[in-house]
């Protein structure tokens, strides 16, 4: 699996965690300024602020070919998967998104991490620009905890997809 | 609200909970949380939130370096620091704050002691009361004790507190 050094792609992987730390701190120390709301039929409302959640990681991806890249975080909404990337899910972890792979036996199932959000975006925006993004050219930064801002190996799965 | 195991497994989320009179929060790190503890998740997020501050950051007690640098790798101040801020914000709300200490292997539910306060709260303050009305599950477990704080790592918490649980729903049925 390569590892990412430009310095753009850690900055905007750094700027995530920070957004998230931000808003968590937002969440639970300003005390009073969201208050509950009471709905029409007389339930008590709690503001979609206090819903917000840290993920549980945060890396970018980059195409070493088109130089495209991208952030991702684990658990983002990512509905539409790129078909190149579902194909090389299936080749080399031997199932689909959301199973345990039947190759690695990693317990992350398929389409939970970070890396793998990150790289379906640049799958997709080569594919926008008529191109066919390979698992091999993909480049990774560091995976970072946004609560703690430690760096974390990758998980199993990550490690045999993009090598 | 429940959440799907998708969710929790790659969402870092806060939750709460009363063991033997502490409110202690739980930094899940994509880990397994009780069904019991989701379904009013939100309730909890939003009257913890509204907890005052009732100690200074130099009142928070934080579990030993030694702990931080061999176990979770943390070589330098800078790296320490910047671990332990979510853990001693709770901490200074009054709650002892703990992490999921092995975060890669996400059936592993040993947790360790990050950060707690100094000072308990006064008994029968405004401070008690408010805690006693607050929407969160208390349960009693003699698997832990807060009286050697430091020595709270290798908790498997989420057994403590499954076991809590069920303890109350047998005393109440």
């Amino acid at each position: 699996m390569k590892s990412h050094t430009s310095k753009t792609l850690d900055s905007l992987v750094f700027a995530e965690c920070k957004r998230q730390r931000d808003l968590w701190f937002d969440k639970y120390f300003k005390v009073g300024t969201y208050p509950l709301a009471i709905t029409e039929n007389g339930y008590i409302q709690i503001p979609d602020r206090y819903k917000k959640e840290f993920s549980a990681m945060v890396a970018g991806c980059q195409d070493i070919v088109s130089n495209i890249e991208h952030i991702g975080c684990s658990g983002c909404n990512t509905t539409i998967w790129n078909d190149e990337l579902k194909e090389a899910f299936f080749n080399r972890l031997g199932g689909n998104v959301g199973e345990i792979s039947s190759i690695t036996g990693c317990d992350f199932p398929i389409g939970n991490c970070a890396e793998q959000h990150a790289a379906n975006f640049v799958f997709n925006e080569i594919e926008e620009r008529g191109g066919k993004g390979d698992v091999a050219d993909m480049a990774f930064t560091r995976a970072i905890r946004p609560r703690t801002m430690t760096v974390h190996d990758y998980c199993l799965n990550c490690r045999t997809l993009f090598a | 609200m429940p959440y799907s195991s998708h969710y929790l497994h790659t969402h870092d989320i806060d939750w709460f909970i009363k063991i033997n009179g502490k409110l202690v929060h739980i930094a899940s790190a994509g880990g397994s949380i009780p069904e019991s503890i989701t379904t009013d998740l939100l309730s909890s997020v939003y009257y913890v939130a509204n907890l005052p501050e009732t100690n200074d950051a130099q009142e928070i007690e934080t579990i030993n370096e030694r702990f931080l640098s061999e176990i979770l790798g943390l070589q330098t101040q800078e790296e320490r620091d910047n671990y332990m801020l979510t853990f001693k914000s709770m901490a200074q709300k009054g709650l002892y704050s703990f992490d999921r200490t092995n975060i890669s292997d996400v059936l592993d539910n040993n947790y360790h002691l990050v950060a707690w306060p100094q000072n308990s709260p006064e008994l029968y303050s405004p401070r008690d009361l408010y805690l006693e009305s607050l929407p969160i599950l208390s349960i009693e477990s003699n698997e832990i004790s807060f009286d050697n704080p430091k020595k709270l790592h290798d908790v498997d918490l989420f057994e403590i507190v499954e076991k809590g649980i069920k303890r109350l729903e047998e005393r109440k049925r």
